[in-house]
């Protein structure tokens, strides 16, 4: 579909071009005129099609976003792992100090 | 010498645990937050710009859109549409939106001093410490001294952890973040010629500059004036063609910008966000100096 679109695009905006360098050879102005009026039908056109090409390329890009979404979510889960990070720091903590208290027992035995 | 015997274990208490973190950290590749932040900082330049943007090609194809209804017999909507639908502005948008959430969620995994969770942990984390060592009454400066250290041992293990997971997380996000600027990018379209939004402005503005070049051959012209405002046209067309290739080019250097970060590289990320800065302000420049010289040109 995208491709069809852009294939489409290409042609009207050639045919505006195109339609351009003839007027360069016109003195006349109503021949001017009648070949102004093609030129804005064309390019209507070359607007239309890029409106509908852009509408299709937004709901790829949709699905692309998900993806990134996802993204975001591990992000929000990896922040949530390193606030329990620091508060395994505060275990292992705990941990050591009652093995000092151990082996100061020990000691004493 | 009770008191030192007990500094000497909260101090061994230290280096235990800061083997043991560094263990589970290791010396691996970290994601730099001053890389992230820039990506987050450019990509908050591109969005602003990017609405400027289609805002402004949609207001510049309805005015063309009622040059030709002029001529017309009847009207019809499809003789209105916009240039961009507000669904496919909004989606546009969206993405936009989506992009900036992560940087923003990454900058914070990348900086965790900053988040308030990961702070709190980590204030209690020292005075935990300590509170298990010597009693209180053999509390000394030296001690307060010992709970700053362990505390700042604490943020600096944190902080390796999160930036090494916000490494992990960028590098499996790239492919996709990739894809998503590819895709703004490709909408831009990569010339003037080959489809895509740079397509359907330069079409719109040769209609506008030859609309002025036709009135050179009506009689009684001034062709003076004519020939200065098809110039004027002629310059806005290429203005806005270089505004949409600059927010092109932007995309496409955050996309670099993303895949630096997950690969761990800080180096380019100075040099990438100021040449976005440079796209950005430069299109901006030229189209207030296209905008200013219409209105004093008076180009209708």
């Amino acid at each position: 579909m995208n491709s069809s679109l852009r294939k489409l695009q290409v042609i009207l905006a050639d045919r505006v071009r195109l339609l351009s360098r003839q007027l360069d050879d016109v003195s006349d102005p109503s021949e001017a005129r009648k070949i102004l009026d093609e030129m804005q039908e064309f390019n209507h056109r070359v607007t239309l099609v890029g409106g509908l090409l852009f509408r299709q390329q937004s709901q790829d890009l949709d699905n692309k976003v998900e993806a990134v979404r996802r993204a975001k979510s591990k992000v929000d889960r990896a922040i949530k792992n390193i606030a329990d990070l620091a508060n395994m720091l505060q275990t292992i903590s705990d941990f050591l100090a009652l093995v000092d208290e151990a082996i100061d027992l020990a000691k004493t035995l | 010498m009770k008191k030192s015997i007990q500094d000497m274990r909260l101090t061994h208490r230290c280096l235990r645990l800061c083997v043991i973190t560094l263990l589970l950290v290791g010396g691996c590749t970290t994601a730099p937050p001053e890389s992230v932040a820039k990506f987050r900082q450019g990509l908050a330049l591109v969005n602003t710009d990017s609405q400027r943007i289609l805002l402004e090609f949609n207001s510049f194809v309805r005015d063309l859109q009622l040059d030709r209804a002029e001529k017309l017999k009847n009207l019809k909507e499809s003789d209105l549409t916009p240039g961009l639908d507000a669904e496919s502005v909004s989606r546009w948008n969206a993405a936009m939106e989506a992009m900036s959430l992560y940087a923003s969620a990454l900058a914070t995994l990348a900086a965790p001093e900053g988040s308030t969770e990961v702070e709190e942990s980590l204030k209690s984390l020292g005075a935990r410490i300590v509170t298990l060592g010597p009693p209180k009454d053999a509390a000394s400066s030296q001690e307060d001294e010992l709970t700053q250290a362990v505390s700042h041992i604490g943020e600096l293990i944190v902080g390796a952890a999160a930036r090494r997971k916000a490494l992990e997380v960028a590098r499996e996000a790239d492919p996709s973040v990739r894809a998503v600027l590819l895709q703004m990018a490709n909408m831009i379209g990569s010339d003037q010629v080959t489809a895509g939004l740079r397509t359907t402005i330069w079409s719109n503005w040769t209609m506008r500059a030859n609309e002025i070049r036709a009135e050179f051959l009506e009689p009684g012209a001034n062709k003076r004036q004519v020939a200065a405002m098809y110039a004027m046209a002629i310059e806005g067309r290429q203005t806005s063609d270089v505004a949409l290739s600059a927010l092109r080019r932007a995309l496409l250097d955050l996309a670099d910008l993303h895949t630096a970060v997950a690969q761990g590289r800080s180096a380019d990320a100075s040099d990438i966000i100021l040449s976005i800065h440079k796209e950005i302000v430069y299109a901006k420049q030229l189209l207030e100096s296209a905008r200013a010289s219409e209105s004093e040109g008076g180009v209708q």
